[in-house]
């Protein structure tokens, strides 16, 4: 039995609940399964009165959820625009320097699509691509030598950290249905300058996020280099909603003489 | 098949009253047709008369038959002359309930007996919170009155500072549905819950961002609904004047976390007047460099919260921010 085809991509692994009744009343063995993972809405459900038809294909999509522009459960390729702002820890291994505070905000871009969407023509949850962006973060408070035994070390406050990421990202969407939630995961690299240093260096990168639809995600990140590790935790939010704010409030900082 | 099952029933019927095994045919001989035959009529045999007239030795008959074989009997033979009852109508699928079905379970249920066949959409396609949408996304824009407090500076550590200042916030948040209301086939959102996060801005070009949640219960189902908004975030400090290592640039700033939250009233979406507080959590650690310190710092809040869609609240918020770097800050942020 071939799974059916939706317009809006491609359907589950097993057939939708009004097909499937249908195939059950010649058939002697028992109905497919119908769950809450993995499925659409049954047809039964109330429907909120502005939200669009279930049939309508995912916002700002070419052909049906082929490409999208804004990620979705039934996209099968799909743009990652998104900024962040985010806050957590600078840990300073050894006795280099002090564990501070850390906040950072970040941009990112990549590109994934649907593997098994793609080939078996239905409905999958993995979803996996590349993802590469920029991140600037809170300095260390470092010393350039051993503070061990010092009283008074000589830290320095380094002003600021960049970096630039580049990793392969893994999705698991938790439904079909639109604006889903999905869990994602990257693991890549990292390269940037380490406390004091104006080196850059590799680390490794490593980024777990929960997401709704396209639109946003929570998120938990780490950059891990050579004595010098950043987490964070924050809000990452689409470019199509993330640039409106950041052009207002550059527009409102030019607007006031802060730049 | 109908008529096998009425000799088969009479078969049994006989020879059980005749008190012998029901195995023997002659005595349960069928007749030919498939017509039913009276129940009484006997066999030859029984009848105790030969074709030619003869009498035929006889065993005596004995006690009557119980009731029941002949009952039996009765309903095997009476069936078949009944009409048979019209087939049931077979169902073609769902829904398996009639009208009349559906208006009692209404009526048990205490539900509006006449389900509206339309409903109100939003507009701009939910970009614009509204009770008719289960999820939608906004860019909502602060412009707020803020009476901000710090405690301690470099030299003083002692010292309060308060002064008058200007707030403004650029925060998306993402509804997602919490509660919701049916009124027929509808599903109308009753109160919306979900992550939010975007940026603060205030005097000395301090930015702060912010992740949290935020929700907004409906009092209504109109496009121009109250509604009361409640968000709460975890807030740190990402640029402020420089005012130790320059002349006051925008640099890029660590903090500790702090927290902030405020609650509103608003229209559909639209707007909301909105009290609010912040606190900022100080980094006060000996082991740290004097300019890298944070002291405990807040504000409060009163100003209009809206989206930024139809316009307003974004012009707003961009002249507050502009507006906010004209004010002079008594204490080094």
């Amino acid at each position: 039995m071939t799974a059916p085809t939706s317009t809006t991509g491609f359907s589950s692994s097993g057939p939708a609940p009004a097909e499937a009744t249908a195939q059950g009343e010649g058939s002697s063995g028992p109905p497919p399964e119908y769950g809450p993972f993995y499925e659409p809405e049954a047809p039964s459900d109330t429907w909120a009165p502005s939200d669009p038809p279930r049939t309508k294909p995912p916002l700002l999509s070419l052909k049906g959820g082929a490409f999208c522009f804004i990620e979705d459960a039934a996209c099968r390729s799909a743009l990652i625009v998104s900024a962040d702002v985010g806050v957590g820890f600078n840990g300073v291994a050894g006795d280099r320097g002090v564990d501070v505070p850390l906040t950072q905000w970040s941009a990112r871009g990549g590109f994934t699509l649907r593997p098994v969407t793609l080939l078996k023509k239905r409905w999958h949850p993995w979803s996996v691509g590349v993802v590469g962006g920029f991140v600037r973060s809170s300095g260390a408070i470092a010393s350039t030598s051993s503070t061990v035994g010092s009283s008074n070390p000589d830290l320095l406050d380094v002003s600021y950290t960049n970096g630039a990421r580049f990793g392969l990202l893994n999705q698991v969407w938790l439904s079909e249905k639109r604006h889903a939630l999905h869990l994602d995961f990257t693991l890549g690299v990292v390269r940037s300058t380490v406390l004091t240093s104006e080196e850059r260096y590799f680390g490794t990168h490593v980024d777990v996020a929960l997401g709704v639809g396209g639109w946003g995600a929570l998120f938990l990140a780490g950059d891990f280099l050579d004595k010098d590790a950043r987490i964070a935790f924050g809000f990452r939010g689409h470019g199509v909603v993330a640039g409106p704010v950041a052009a207002m409030v550059l527009l409102g900082l030019l607007a006031g003489g802060a730049l | 098949m109908s008529a096998a099952i009425l000799s088969l029933s009479l078969g049994l019927s006989l020879g059980l009253s005749l008190g012998v095994s029901p195995e023997p045919a002659p005595v349960t001989e069928p007749p030919p047709s498939t017509s039913p035959a009276p129940a009484p009529a006997p066999s030859p045999e029984v009848a105790g008369e030969g074709p030619a007239g003869e009498s035929l030795p006889l065993e005596p008959l004995p006690a009557p038959e119980p009731p029941a074989p002949t009952v039996e009997v009765e309903v095997a033979l009476e069936a078949p002359a009944t009409a048979p009852a019209p087939a049931p109508a077979a169902q073609e699928g769902p829904p398996f309930y009639s009208p009349e079905d559906e208006a009692a379970l209404r009526l048990r249920y205490g539900l509006d007996p006449a389900p509206p066949a339309a409903a109100r959409k939003a507009r701009w396609r939910c970009l614009v919170a509204d009770p008719t949408c289960s999820f939608n996304v906004e860019i909502n824009a602060t412009s707020a009155y803020a009476y901000r407090v710090q405690q301690g500076s470099p030299v003083d550590s002692s010292s309060l500072y308060r002064w008058s200042s200007a707030r403004s916030q650029y925060d998306v948040w993402i509804n997602l549905p919490g509660a919701v209301e049916t009124h027929g086939g509808f599903r109308y959102t009753r109160l919306t819950v979900g992550p939010k996060g975007g940026v603060i801005v205030s005097d000395s070009k301090t930015i702060w961002g912010n992740v949290g949640l935020a929700m907004r219960y409906w009092f209504g189902r109109g496009r121009w609904a109250p509604a009361l908004e409640v968000s709460s975030a975890l807030t740190y400090r990402l640029t402020t004047a420089d005012y130790v290592n320059g002349d006051g640039q925008l640099s890029t700033r660590r903090s500790p976390v702090g927290v902030t939250a405020d609650i509103g009233v608003g229209l559909g979406g639209f707007g909301a007047l909105i009290f609010g507080v912040q606190y900022d959590s100080p980094l006060a650690r000996e082991d740290i460099t004097e300019a890298a310190r944070v002291f405990p710092s807040g504000m409060f809040f009163v100003g209009l919260r809206g989206n930024i869609v139809w316009g307003a609240p974004a012009a707003l918020a961009i002249g507050t921010t502009a507006l906010s770097q004209q004010v002079e800050a008594p204490a080094r942020p």
